[in-house]
């Protein structure tokens, strides 16, 4: 009778350490969570309400949701803006899927202007929120970057965005090779390298400073050959083929190393630029998908 | 122990017999399928499929995890195998586990073939061998065999109907435990309401920290510790659920 009460109560102990450990495991967990990423705020839907109900089906409510808002963009054309406040809702329940904002970012500021006027400041609001909270996705900043250039005429903003979308992991090479060169061309060198001037000088910011100085250089080096090709008409009556002519008839010491590793070329009509055909290591490395 | 492995073998051959069940593995194949269709419709974003595929397993696995959990325990009794069973040289307790592993076998045969059925999708859809994928399917596993173990903890005191209200609420609740506690702390709950509200999330099985759908999804880091954790809080709850459930079932009269 003893040796029964005395086992029950020894399961009683067990059930009940079994059930501190529980207790002590949670706890532990909690310790190393990763927290959430923050909801869109202002999309007037409770994100509590919505993860209260999700049973941890989140991402894929969002992709279904997706799917429907997705054909609403066209609505926008007359002058029904619900896609606005279901892509907020989207945003919401997962806010690290980026491809609604990236889709809204390219789509928006092709809204006609009269029915929609705020088409691209909406696309530049909604591109903003997918770049502080969603997956890294180059197109966000890539397509925002257009927009500054394209739509805004906003060179300087242009070439910021463009410089986050090539340090995007997962860039393309194509998207990679053109942000790093944007804005290039002998007609832009100038405006481009004292926008990239004014920019390392008025942020308090180092890693930003250190890049706009790193783009700085790349400007000075394209700068270099090409005045060095103008020095080598000057005396040899036509433009150099290459740049190892420079060194080979001493007008340049070497080659100037290019911070991005880009090989630079001479164009026919004298100008520098930069070597399609070999492009450098990183960027020939296929993005992991 | 060879009596534990007879006993799971033979819950398998029953349980694959039952034609709901794969009823329930067509339809999440179906499922799967109809994913292709909806792949084109978000212009085959890759992670919005994997989402779609990631989802369809987990939700047919909850099925198959709660029709199995709530009705075997049942039809063994009503089919007096249990009596057949325990007249032999077999402990409650061995029966007990005999079934819940058993039952782990099943699911692990859906999940399988649910799981080939996604691998294959996101190589067709070109995303390459989605590892973080399978990763992720063998969490909801371990999600699952809780849910399992509370199902045939609850079988050994309720009626089949109730065993199916106890443990569905038991999936709702131990997903919305964390959303419950943080919303107490932001309605700045005190005193002893929030002394329950704790109690709750500590105690009741929290079931959010074996999604790491996220982690396939979206790439978001998750610590091995946390992985570590997870795997070891599922091992305890099941040992406490089935600790539980022979303690009661030992005391039962049959």
């Amino acid at each position: 009778m003893a040796t029964a009460r005395s086992f029950r109560f020894s399961k009683s102990v067990l059930l009940a350490l079994l059930l501190l450990l529980i207790v002590f495991l949670q706890y532990e967990y909690d310790a190393t969570k990763v927290p959430l990423a923050p909801s869109a705020s202002g999309s007037g839907v409770s994100p509590l309400m919505i993860r209260m109900a999700d049973l941890g089906f989140s991402p894929a409510i969002a992709s279904f949701l997706w799917a429907t808002t997705m054909p609403e963009i066209l609505d926008l054309f007359r002058d029904r803006t619900e896609y606005l406040g279901d892509e907020a809702f989207v945003n919401a329940v997962d806010p690290k899927m980026s491809y609604p904002y990236a889709f809204s970012v390219l789509t928006l500021p092709a809204v006609p202007t009269k029915a929609f006027p705020d088409g691209l400041k909406d696309a530049m609001v909604i591109g903003n929120r997918g770049l502080q909270t969603a997956d890294p996705d180059w197109r966000i900043a890539y397509y925002m970057a257009m927009n500054y250039y394209l739509g805004l005429n906003d060179m300087k903003d242009a070439l910021l965005y463009f410089d986050i979308a090539a340090r995007t992991p997962g860039v393309p090479q194509f998207a990679e090779r053109f942000s790093l060169n944007f804005g290039i061309g002998s007609n832009q060198r100038e405006t481009t390298k004292e926008l990239w001037t004014t920019i390392r000088d008025s942020t308090n910011d180092e890693f930003t400073k250190e890049r706009a100085q790193t783009y700085i250089d790349h400007l000075d080096d394209l700068d270099i050959i090409q005045a060095a090709a103008a020095q080598y008409k000057e005396q040899y009556g036509v433009y150099p083929t290459s740049t190892s002519e420079l060194v080979a008839k001493g007008i340049l010491s070497a080659i100037p190393q290019d911070p991005f590793g880009f090989t630079f070329i001479i164009n026919k009509d004298g100008t520098s630029g930069i070597d399609l055909n070999k492009l450098p290591s990183y960027i020939l490395t296929e993005p992991a998908t | 122990m060879r009596n534990i492995f007879v006993i799971a073998k033979n819950t398998l051959k029953l349980e694959v017999r039952e034609k709901i069940l794969y009823g329930i593995i067509i339809f999440g194949l179906l499922y799967i399928f109809f994913t292709l269709f909806l792949s084109d419709l978000v212009l085959k974003e890759l992670p919005m499929v994997k989402s779609f595929g990631l989802t369809g397993i987990y939700f047919f696995n909850a099925i198959v995890a709660l029709f199995l959990g709530t009705t075997s325990f049942f039809k063994d009794v009503d089919r007096k195998v249990v009596y057949f069973i325990l007249s032999k040289p077999v402990s409650r307790a061995q029966f007990v586990l005999g079934k819940f592993f058993g039952l782990c076998m099943v699911l692990l045969f859906a999940s399988v073939i649910l799981s080939v059925a996604y691998i294959g999708l996101i190589l067709y859809e070109h995303g390459g061998f989605d590892t973080l994928g399978l990763l992720a399917i063998a969490m909801q596993f371990l999600e699952m065999a809780l849910f399992l173990a509370f199902a045939i903890f609850v079988s050994t005191f309720s009626s089949s109907l109730l065993s199916i209200v106890y443990t569905s609420g038991v999936f709702f609740l131990g997903h919305v435990v964390s959303t419950i506690l943080d919303a107490a702390k932001q309605i700045g709950l005190g005193g002893m309401r929030f002394v329950l509200v704790e109690i709750l999330y500590y105690v009741f099985p929290n079931l959010e920290k074996f999604d790491a759908r996220d982690l396939a999804i979206h790439a978001v880091a998750m610590p091995f510790t946390s992985f570590a954790l997870a795997v070891a809080y599922a091992a305890v709850y099941i040992i406490l659920l089935l600790s539980a459930a022979i303690w009661i079932f030992d005391k039962k009269e049959i």
